[in-house]
């Protein structure tokens, strides 16, 4: 059966092969036999030839008719401007009747005032208003014009001076505007390919300044000194370039977002060891701690020159508005030109640099605020320490001090929204004006939301056991 | 939009190529002295904090001329203000405060409405709301920084700009860098004009959305970019853009130039693009009722979807704020990072805004705001015409209180700048950070609160350190040329004068050849002609044209692309403005004796329009031939000579006249400038083949001179053959010469 299939398959092949070589059966070309298969493959050269000699096949590039641009920018649909509206961006905040001092008042009830980081107590002090009101009448309010163009108004100097000799610097530059502060000073420093370590609780000011600098942002653990360590560890062993690179580490003195202190000995022996530059930033330092209010490195009794930048807004403890950015005179004069905040903006009004110099003075002539402060810290911290469903989380001498939720809902949206009704309950039922952390969605920081009070040497003792009190009683309401 | 002449470009980029070349070589021998000394150990391993370049404009070109900048003041920058005494020991390197100060004119600050200084109606509430609310609130807009102030001026301004809802921020800059990346993120496009303020470009950058740049105020592009940009959606991904904003200035700080809003909201419209205006520089300050831009131009502010300004210029005070609808400004509450996390504005800056806008509105009881309104526009539109008069240039749009003057050379901003103030005149020059390093600026801001003394002593001294300095690029009047007229011996002067235009040199240079006194005229005339193609000059005799005038001409043709100042630029027009009718009195005269001769070559060139320019350049090119030493006769007859071919070149009947308007003279993509030209080489291939000799050089230039040099041939054999003609017998010889003879006839 077999061997009749294949001889029917061999009869087969040799009929083809017969009529394959029919044409040329006795074809013979320079003695060269023509058969079947050579005809063949001359063929298929022929065809890889001809191929060969074509052109490579592109898609041929039509541009876009003006008409079908036009239906394009016909059928284009825009999102709105705005996502849809929800309640929660209805939320308006209470409305203040007057100055936000440690007692303020709010729907024509008085409140004692836990929202505002008026540290030591300034708001309201009667110097610091004489020198704005003449101030005011010397200068009128608005400088007029940015620092280059006669925007520079004396005080502006003599704040600066005032400042560095607080600080014990060689110079020091002002800004406009706390927050513009660090971003802008970030980016005069920071190019594009520098490395920058930064700690991933700083506040949303570091963020944009960070972003803009274009440099290379490597975050380690919040206020984890190990992290920073390894990190600082792997960037300079991977990297043989890293000598000709700038590299910077920056962190907050005292954290917005959470009110730990950074330990700043442990960062200055390791920004030493690696030989990166320290970027400070001391907003809610400044004026706080240390034995006479110079900041962070007095606390740690680190001689100020180790420190490279030293930025802070003045929004805080001086109790008026603006920053200021304070290091060597090499570090001022690079910002005079090419910080983006200072050269293009209009410089700060002159009276609310008169309000800086006067609260530096009286700062320095009444340390015993500071004792004030730390006093009332302590005793807040006493009060706080039982609450049901609420942890301190702040660092025991940090002015913000910071409660968070024993035990999270899940989500930071809906635990943003328990701590809202603590204190709106708080505000509403006890005139205790306390606030929670608010988040934008455009801050990257993802440390858990909570409460903060804003502890000032104003606040009186009752005051305190009133918050203590009152937080006891919601806390208990609402979380158990 | 500024375009900058070759020359002024040429000897710009060389003053800072030498800059830069001392600066290195500065830096070099730093270096060597550096490494010489002993290295500092503490720095070792530190890249340094400014690496080479990046601060090299600050150490070496900034540091020299300091002192121009950042200086310090003493009282509130009004009108008059007291600037601070400096003086230096080290070249600049560092300046020192004395407590001596000068008190000056204010032509730099932004106090357009004059709400800088202590105001009687502003001021007390300022005071008492300081008292009441104290400097700051040292505390966010979301938690305890909202203080009835602050929601007052928030309606307060919503109102006054005509939106739903405005929101606010304690600093200008920061309105515009924290609230671009609230409203687009990623998928977005941001279309923004070429010279927006760095905080747009900042807050740009930061949203993290594509950027594309337009043409500075340019609408057609701005439709172009739109067109591909929609069309070809995200790079790379090619999917749709989610939304499109366009962000546009009001006021250009800068260029002083109106942004042109109604053109440009009409294509957003059509391409549904979100309009974002930044009237940071024109709240307050244009507009019938101080209502901005929108208000000037007559722009529903409904179209406009997000609105801006700030604070800091008009009402005196800081800060800015955003004007949207209701939804948007709600939106922004909740997620702009600047309302969550910033201090709020300092309440008696608040009250400041909030009284200001009052006597603006007329609510205050005066009609204080109305006049401060009509004071600024009156005094910006004086103070302009008179600085174009002088013939600066002044960049910008009428009605705008800023006006900057071009300065160009780095040389020239220290010059400008010291020599004002030594004359009391505060004025801010602008360089490299905040314009383009060509573009070196004088910038002034027009106060309501100058009174007309204050502006003409201003313009004043201006005009007599732009003199001094050389910066009347468009001498428009030229008060020199008139005494030049006087005593016309004075070169040198000339020279001083037009250097960054050496194609007025000629027209100076023959002002000031005594023995062409005469001829002069007809020679500027020429020149005239052959940059304008307009021959509306003579079509009076009682209305000559004045060398000023042409002097403009010049500069618009001369081969060199400078923006002209006035657009409509018809040289009739200039000649009828009255400054230039007071010198036309002096001229009167000379105008006279040369009356005759020009009217005679007038008619011939009515005819011959399109041959005219030809033969400007001839009469410019014969001069440093030696022409010069001819008699102004020979010149004439030159002159006749050369278009003799001419008349063989009938214009045909159905040819266009087209004629190229001024500004567009040099501009070869014109239509009428291509024909004009075309016209040009067509007779000088004529020239050229009835010449001998000619078709052998390249280059108009030499042709001409090769022409020229024939024609003076010529006129030597025919002088040499009439002298032998009348000594000889001219019965002898007359045959034999008839033909040549006759045709230099009929020419002379």
């Amino acid at each position: 059966m077999a061997s009749a299939v294949m001889n029917m398959i061999t009869a087969a092949l040799d009929w083809v092969t017969v009529i394959f070589d029919a044409p040329l059966a006795r074809a013979v070309v320079f003695g060269v036999h023509i058969d079947g298969h050579l005809v063949v493959e001359v063929l298929l050269v022929a065809v890889i030839l001809f191929q060969l000699t074509r052109k490579s096949y592109k898609p041929p590039k039509k541009p876009l008719t003006e008409k079908e641009i036009d239906d394009l920018c016909e059928e284009w649909v825009p999102e709105p401007l705005h996502p849809p509206i929800t309640e929660e961006m209805k939320a308006e905040p209470p409305i203040l009747e007057s100055a936000a001092g440690p007692h303020t008042v709010i729907d024509g009830k008085e409140v004692v005032n836990f929202a505002s980081a008026n540290y030591l107590g300034l708001l309201g002090n009667e110097k610091i208003a004489d020198s704005c009101i003449s101030s005011l009448e010397k200068y009128g309010v608005g400088s007029c014009g940015p620092r280059g163009f006669y925007g520079t108004i004396d005080v502006h100097l003599d704040c600066e001076t005032r400042i560095a000799k607080f600080m014990g610097t060689p110079d020091s530059i002002l800004y406009s505007y706390g927050i513009s502060t660090i971003f802008s000073v970030i980016p005069a420093f920071c190019k594009k390919g520098d490395i920058i370590v930064v700690d991933e609780g700083v506040h949303w000011g570091v963020q944009n300044g960070l972003y803009l600098s274009r440099s290379t942002v490597v975050y380690f653990k919040h206020n984890d000194m190990a992290s920073l360590e390894s990190t600082l560890e792997k960037l300079t062993r991977e990297n043989k370039r890293a000598e000709k690179i700038r590299r910077y580490i920056v962190v907050e003195a005292i954290y917005q977002n959470s009110g730990q202190i950074a330990p700043l000995n442990e960062i200055v022996r390791l920004k030493e060891k690696y030989r990166f530059r320290v970027i400070l930033d001391e907003s809610h330092s400044f004026g706080v701690l240390g034995n006479s209010g110079r900041g962070l490195a007095e606390y740690y009794g680190v001689p100020i020159e180790k420190i490279d930048i030293i930025t802070a807004g003045m929004g805080n403890a001086l109790a008026t508005d603006g920053g200021f950015c304070t290091g060597s005179v090499r570090v001022v004069d690079h910002q005079r030109l090419s910080s983006s905040g200072y050269v293009f903006s209009a410089s700060l009004p002159p009276y609310l640099a008169s309000a800086a110099i006067s609260a530096v003075n009286y700062l320095e002539d009444n340390p015993s605020v500071l004792t004030q402060l730390r006093s009332n810290i302590d005793l807040l911290w006493k009060g706080l320490s039982d609450i049901p469903g609420l942890a301190i989380a702040s660092h025991p001498l940090s002015p913000i001090v910071y409660l968070k939720l024993k035990k999270s809902t899940g989500s930071s949206k809906s635990d943003l929204e328990l701590l809202n009704v603590i204190t709106d309950r708080v505000l509403k039922e006890d005139s205790v004006f306390i606030v929670s952390t608010k988040r934008s969605v455009l801050d990257k920081c993802r440390l858990p939301v909570g409460i903060r009070l804003f502890v000032s040497a104003g606040h009186s003792e009752t005051d305190i056991h009133k918050v203590c009190d009152s937080l006891r009683r919601v806390a208990a309401l609402v979380l158990v | 939009m500024v375009r900058l002449p070759y020359l002024t470009a040429l000897t710009t980029l060389f003053s800072y190529g030498l800059l830069f070349a001392f600066g290195q070589m500065r830096d070099f021998f730093r270096r060597l002295i550096d490494w010489s000394k002993s290295k500092s150990k503490d720095l070792k391993g530190y890249a340094p904090i400014c690496l080479g370049l990046e601060d090299f404009y600050t150490r070496r070109l900034y540091l020299r001329i300091q002192d121009c900048f950042c200086r310090p003041i003493a009282s509130a920058p009004d009108a008059w203000f007291d600037v601070v005494d400096r003086y230096s020991n080290d070249n600049n390197k560092t300046l020192h405060r004395t407590s001596n100060t000068t008190k000056c004119l204010n032509l730099g600050s932004y106090n357009y409405l004059g709400f800088a200084a202590a105001d009687e109606y502003c001021t007390p509430h300022v005071i008492d709301s300081l008292k009441k609310y104290s400097p700051s609130t040292c505390s966010v807009r979301v938690d305890g920084g909202t203080t009835n102030l602050h929601t007052e001026l928030e309606e307060l301004v919503a109102r006054f700009v005509g939106k739903p809802a405005a929101i606010l921020f304690g600093m200008g800059y920061v309105t515009n860098s924290a609230i671009i990346p609230a409203l687009i993120g990623k998928g977005g496009l941001i279309i923004s004009d070429s010279l927006n303020h760095n905080s747009i470009v900042n807050g740009a950058r930061g949203s993290g959305a594509v950027v594309r740049v337009f043409q500075h105020n340019s609408p057609s592009h701005l439709e172009e970019v739109l067109r591909e940009q929609i069309a070809e959606g995200q790079p790379r991904t090619h999917r749709p853009w989610k939304k499109i904003i366009v962000i546009v200035e009001g006021i250009y700080s800068m260029e002083g130039e109106l942004c042109k809003l109604p053109e440009i909201i009409a294509v957003c419209k059509k391409y549904k693009a979100y309009t974002y205006l930044d009237e940071a520089h024109s709240i307050g300050a244009v507009g019938k009722s101080g209502r901005g831009v929108c208000e000037l131009l007559g722009v529903d502010t409904a179209d406009v979807d997000i609105m801006m300004g700030t604070f800091t210029k008009s009402f005196g005070s800081c800060g800015g704020y955003i004007a949207a609808s209701k939804e948007i400004i709600q939106f922004l509450k909740h997620t702009c990072p600047a309302h969550l996390y910033a201090t709020s504005m300092s309440p008696p800056a608040v009250q400041q805004v909030i009284s200001a806008i009052k006597v603006i509105l007329g609510e205050d009881g005066s009609n204080r705001g109305a006049q401060k309104l009509a004071r600024i526009r009156e005094n910006s539109n004086f103070f302009r015409s008179e600085l174009q008069k002088m013939g600066f240039e002044v960049l910008g749009d009428n009605d705008s209180p800023v006006m900057p003057i071009m300065l160009y050379n780095p040389a020239k901003i220290p010059a400008f700048s010291r020599e004002c103030l030594r004359q009391n005149v505060a004025i801010v020059t602008v360089a490299f950070p905040a314009t383009p390093l060509l573009l070196a600026r004088a910038r002034i801001c027009i106060s309501a609160s100058h009174s007309r003394e204050d502006l003409v002593k201003g313009l004043e001294v201006i005009s007599k350190v732009g003199d001094l300095v050389g910066i009347k690029y468009f001498p428009a009047e030229s008060p020199k040329l008139a005494e030049q007229k006087k005593n016309l011996s004075t070169k040198v002067m000339a020279f001083s004068y037009f250097e960054h235009h050496p194609s007025l040199i000629d027209c100076a240079y023959l002002l000031c050849m005594p023995t062409e006194n005469s001829f002069l005229p007809q020679q500027v005339g020429d020149v005239t002609n052959a940059s304008s193609c307009f021959l509306h000059c003579y079509s009076s005799d009682d209305n000559p044209q004045l060398p000023g005038a042409d002097a403009r001409n010049l500069d618009s043709s001369d081969s060199i692309d400078i923006a002209v100042l006035p657009p409509p630029s018809v040289v009739d027009q200039i000649s009828h403005t009255p400054m230039v009718a007071e010198p036309n009195d002096e001229k009167a005269p000379k105008q006279q004796v040369s009356g005759e001769k020009k009217r005679k070559i007038a008619k011939d060139q009515t005819s011959f329009i399109a041959g005219r320019p030809k033969e400007g350049n001839i009469s410019k090119q014969r001069r440093p031939h030696g022409g010069l030493r001819e008699s102004n006769d020979k010149n004439l007859k030159a002159d006749d000579d050369m278009k003799t071919p001419k008349p063989r070149e009938e214009i045909p009947a159905g040819c266009i006249h087209v004629r190229a308007r001024r500004g567009e003279a040099t501009d070869s993509h014109s239509l009428a400038e291509r024909v004009r030209r075309e016209k040009i080489s067509e007779r000088m291939k004529v020239l050229q083949s009835l010449v001998p000799g000619c078709e052998k050089v390249t280059g108009k230039a030499l042709m001409l001179d090769e022409i020229i040099n024939y024609v003076q041939s010529l006129q030597n054999q025919v002088e040499f053959l009439s002298m032998k003609l009348a000594s000889l017998s001219p019965m002898l010889y007359f045959d034999a010469n008839s033909d040549d003879y006759m045709n230099k006839a009929e020419v002379g």
